[in-house]
């Protein structure tokens, strides 16, 4: 630690020593129309062909030998500026950029110089913006920020309708889901159906599917970061929409003038309004709903200070008369001050908590009981970003958490109840984290992204531990140790090294590498493939070390005609260490000794993504092939034998276009193919006391039938009237047009009219879903 | 516990997909052949036998033929109090025991000769608490309950010195009018349990299992070893499994039997009680 520490303090003092006689700008770039800031804008020195892209707050910085540059800020959608600045003492400018009106008109971009896909380091990540997500068609009308981004290559989904995700053959528990930097442990609404993003309420979107930057740690497969927008600081602005699942009303606006403003975004499903309608009393009791509230509110203190409060609060409710209720939800709240140390040196702390939580209740008079169970991780970040040299940026910071675990209590809720009230014993745990990353410009064709972090975790007591013969759980308990409040009881820490770096070809082609190790010291204990509200979280412990993946992936970016086609191509190779399974027919339900349960094994993924896009003109979209490979090895499982992960898709294509047809009109369409799951057959049955038992001899050995379908949507804005505030436009969604019956699952019963034979039958979700949803702005 | 875990997860899927407008497709599937397994099964009560031990083979999945009978074997039963009992085959591939009769705090042990393949497998006998006695309420008063059927409710003292696991087995007795001779006394429903979160006391705790006004309704109660437990804990969620994704992966119950064979081989107290349904 301390030598990581020295090494940090010597690397820095060695880029500040060559950092002399130059001259910086720096400011902010908004959004014209409502001061959002504008995330990854590019801003280019055209003279030294020397540019910055803005960072998560709107922030940039770059410095330069004195002299008259002319100075281009652009972003994509908005009209780019060009100004001529006289650069000889250190300024601040600040930039809003005009959403652009040239959707209509083909953009005619006469430069050749390579955009930022081909030139930046980063490789392996996806933008979307929200106006995109919002034009393409969606279940049920719903937009769905997570389920748009499985159309892109490499992030796969585990069956019709489902949002948890898997990225690059990465377990849906390996992905880092920050909501304004706070970690949101359950994304699903409705097991899954829908995501917890309420789209009205969100800015920016972006994954990473490697690459993941030093700064982020704690998840082995992606990065998926959710910024919430910071609330029109220009004018009070109301949104919303009706939709055929839920409505939504979002109302932002300035508390002080350019200063200060505010966002508040709730979204309600009314679903369960219906079943109150209904003839039959227990229908009427049932409960089925969801509901979302985000919000956020930011003031700038002054030029050098800034604070943002974000939080989310989002919760399910699904009952069955009384008998039965289930309810989860998760709460986010975060706190962070940007402040800038001076022109170079940009510093942002949060302080974030986040709290998951479910409750089942069971009724009757004397079966009932009620289960609870949370999980709570409170943290503090301080990142800095340190714009040395046009050549060198560096990131630094610290990060800890503490996080406690409650897995279950159980309690009676009436005297009569066979049930006693048990609580398992809670775990408590520290995350930390320290980084070091310098983006190194070499020259005009090489750059290098250096980045290292250390990473450590502990498990705190009041804990009990057991022992088990040959340190084996699967055997036989001969003791155990007790721990008292806050005595350590056990410590994982590693190193994890994280390196980019990109040659430029010529203008318009370059080639990327990146290598990542990271590191998981929390894991998702399920045992079926879609997750449950009701799966546990598992904190590394002394039986259950912490995940480790490294990936290295490659990749070749190529513009064609002037950057308005951007390909690319990646692979990739991932190795997992320490994956965990539960042991077949596993008792998971509230067993306090969970590595009893579980058995051990690696994994590897591999495969390539191929993506053409369009970005600019009337027609825009993509298409994107993926060629995947995903195995596991446990001691255990398939005796032992490597095997693939249920969601091993081999090819998976994607289409995705919209078109602007009209000023008012657009139409969208997207096309998905996918191999189907890997499942367990039956190799043979036998009969035990009369039941006809299934015998399975290869775990994942046969196929569902390849998954596909298509969607296509129409967006019809209201008349632009200039002295009408109201702003309609309706969205119709038709989801599997040609009603193509995907298997949701395959399952085998005994025919009617001979309980001798078995026959295999088919479960399928969706038919065709037309939707509609009117959205409206004010 | 392991029943209300699986009922909620059934109704809470179950009623996803019917919201969803889930719908189904009779289709082919091919399925791998693989070489025929010998399957064991067998029971040892402390009621009195013969107990039966029945072999026979894995038959293909999609096969239109009963399970394939293995005859001709030699089957004997040992006890650790040192009775031996070499059972006789009754029907093609069912071999009775003799003598024997189940005690409990005994281990029990099979061994299973054919085709030159010798299976083994060991089962310890644990006793099983009375059932005080048992009544029946109307389905409109309980959860999961149909309001026109009835439930039996059970009530017994469930010892807490150690973990229990049992297994219910619920029998219908009707006599069919008219025809006094013929008395149909056929097993309904079972389950299995473990004593987890339990009080000593229980009163009132209904099956779920309806049952019709004046049913004569028998409960078996069976105490199991741990690894009885979960093979028929695991056989339960395999046999009903939709392969959904919410359902667990699907895997082969946990076989005691050595040597290569399937099935279980197990020993279990008994406690029986009858009731004729009445609100």
């Amino acid at each position: 630690m301390k030598k990581i520490l020295s090494f940090i303090f010597l690397y820095t003092l060695i880029i500040g020593a060559f950092a002399q006689s130059r001259v910086s700008i720096s400011g902010y770039i908004k959004d014209g129309r409502n001061g959002e800031s504008l995330i990854g804008a590019t801003l280019q020195l055209e003279e030294i062909k020397s540019g910055t892209i803005s960072n998560e707050y709107g922030f940039y910085s770059i410095s330069a030998p004195p002299g008259t540059y002319t100075l281009k800020v652009s972003y994509i959608g908005y009209t780019t500026i060009v100004q001529t600045i006289q650069l000889s003492e250190r300024q601040t400018l600040n930039f809003e950029l005009q959403e652009s009106d040239i959707v209509l008109e083909e953009v005619v971009i006469t430069e050749k110089e390579a955009s930022s896909n081909v030139t930046d380091l980063k490789m392996s990540s996806e933008k979307l913006s929200i106006e995109t997500i919002r034009k393409l068609p969606q279940l049920f009308g719903e937009v769905d920020v997570v389920r748009t981004m499985m159309l892109l290559p490499g992030v796969q989904n585990a069956g019709e309708g489902t949002t948890g995700f898997y990225v690059r053959g990465g377990g849906q528990d390996q992905n880092l889901i920050l909501l304004d930097e706070a970690p949101v442990y359950n994304a699903s609404h409705f097991l899954g159906f829908f995501s917890v993003f309420n789209s009205d309420a969100i800015k920016d979107v972006e994954i990473y599917k490697g690459g993941i930057p030093a700064q982020y740690g704690g998840r082995l497969s992606s990065l998926l970061d959710i910024r919430m927008k910071e609330g029109n600081n220009k004018k009070f602005a109301v949104t919303g929409g009706v939709g055929t699942i839920s409505s939504r009303l979002t109302i932002e606006g300035p508390i002080l003038k350019d200063k200060a403003s505010f966002m508040i975004s709730g979204r309600r499903t009314y679903a369960d309004v219906f079943l109150k309608l209904s003839p039959n009393e227990n229908q009427r009791n049932n409960k089925l709903y969801f509901y979302d509230l985000n919000t956020k509110i930011n003031l700038t203190l002054n030029d050098k200070n800034r604070i943002y409060l974000s939080g989310y609060f989002g919760r399910d409710k699904f009952g069955f008369s009384t008998v039965f209720s289930l309810g989860w939800g998760n709460a986010t709240g975060t706190l962070r001050w940007n402040h800038l140390f001076n022109d170079k040196l940009f510093s942002n702390t949060t302080a974030y908590f986040s709290n998951y939580d479910y409750e089942l209740k069971i009724g009757g008079s004397v079966s009932n009981f009620k289960w609870t169970s949370n999980l709570q991780e409170t943290g503090v970040k301080q990142d800095f970003t340190w714009y040395v040299h046009p050549k060198h940026t560096l990131q630094y910071g610290v990060q800890g958490a503490y996080r406690k675990f409650l897995p279950g209590k159980i309690e009676p809720t009436s005297d009569k109840s066979i049930f006693n009230t048990i609580t398992s014993d809670p775990i408590y745990g520290i995350e930390t984290g320290i980084y070091i990353s310098d983006k190194y410009k070499l020259n005009k064709r090489i750059s290098v992204d250096a980045g290292l972090r250390f990473s450590s975790y502990y498990n705190m007591g009041p804990g009990t531990v057991y022992q088990y013969a040959n340190n084996n759980p699967r055997q036989d308990t001969i003791g155990k140790t007790k721990y008292s409040s806050g005595k350590l009881i056990n410590t994982y820490a590693g190193i994890e090294p994280r390196i980019a770096a990109m040659y430029l070809l010529n203008d318009v082609s370059s080639i990327k590498l990146n290598y990542n190790r990271t590191r998981q010291y929390i894991q998702l204990a399920t045992n079926s493939t879609s997750a449950l509200p009701t799966d546990v979280w598992v904190p590394s412990q002394r039986y259950v070390q912490p995940q480790i993946a490294d990936q290295i992936a490659a990749g070749y970016f190529r513009n064609f005609k002037q950057n308005k086609f951007e390909t690319s191509m990646e692979i990739y190779y991932k190795w997992l260490t320490n994956q965990i399974d539960f042991r077949d027919n596993a008792n998971v339900f509230f067993n306090q000794r969970i590595e009893t349960e579980l058995l051990k094994g690696i994994g590897r993924a591999y495969g390539s993504e191929f993506m053409i896009k369009k970005q600019n003109g009337k027609t825009t979209g993509w298409i994107s092939y993926t060629l995947s490979f995903t195995q596991r090895q446990i001691n255990g499982i398939n005796n032992g034998n490597w095997y693939y992960a249920r969601y091993d898709r081999r090819h998976n294509g994607n289409i995705v276009i919209t078109h602007q047809l009209t000023e008012r009109w657009s139409i969208s369409g997207a096309f998905i193919y996918a191999t189907g799951n890997a499942v367990t057959f039956p190799a043979g049955r036998y009969i035990y006391e009369g039941n006809v038992v299934p015998y399975y001899t290869e775990r994942n050995g046969f196929r569902f039938p390849a998954y596909h379908r298509a969607d296509i949507s129409a967006t019809l804005e209201g008349k632009n009237k200039p002295n009408r505030k109201w702003k309609g436009s309706w969205n119709f969604s038709i989801y599997n047009i040609y009603m193509r019956k995907n298997a949701f699952s395959i399952y085998f019963r005994e025919k009617k009219d001979n309980p001798n034979q078995t026959e295999a039958v088919m479960v399928y979700l969706f038919g065709i879903i037309p939707s509609v949803t009117y959205n409206f702005k004010f | 516990m392991k029943l209300i875990q699986k009922i909620s997860l059934i109704l809470l899927v179950g009623s996803w997909i019917i919201l969803i407008s889930g719908c189904e497709k009779v289709v082919n599937v091919d399925l791998n052949e693989t070489e025929s397994k010998v399957v064991i099964e067998g029971w040892i009560y402390t009621t009195p036998g013969p107990y039966k031990v029945q072999l026979s083979r894995t038959g293909s999945y999609f096969s239109s033929n009963p399970a394939p009978t293995i005859s001709g074997a030699l089957v004997i039963i040992r006890d650790n109090a040192g009775n031996v009992d070499t059972l006789s085959e009754t029907e093609p591939g069912i071999y009775s025991t003799h003598t024997l009769q189940g005690v409990s705090d005994r281990t029990y042990s099979l061994q299973v000769t054919t085709n030159g393949n010798t299976y083994t497998a060991t089962e310890f006998l644990p006793d099983v608490t009375t059932i005080d006695t048992l009544g029946a309420i109307s389905g409109k008063d309980i959860p999961f309950g149909d309001k026109d059927f009835y439930y039996v409710t059970f009530y017994a003292w469930e010892p807490q010195d150690k973990k229990n696991w049992y297994r219910f087995i619920l029998s219908k007795y009707s006599t069919i009018i008219g025809q006094d001779s013929i008395v149909n006394n056929e097993p309904v429903d079972w389950i299995v349990t473990d004593d987890g979160f339990v009080k000593g006391d229980i009163a009132e705790l209904p099956f779920i299992t309806p049952f019709e006004f004046n049913d004569s309704v028998t409960v078996i109660m069976q105490s199991l070893s741990q690894p009885a437990f979960d093979y028929l804990a695991a056989m339960q969620i395999q046999v009903t499994s939709d392969g959904g994704m919410f359902s667990p992966p699907p895997a082969n119950p946990k076989s005691n039997i050595s040597g290569g064979a399937i099935g279980y081989f197990g020993a279990s107290d008994v406690a029986t009680k009858s009731i004729r349904v009445k609100p």
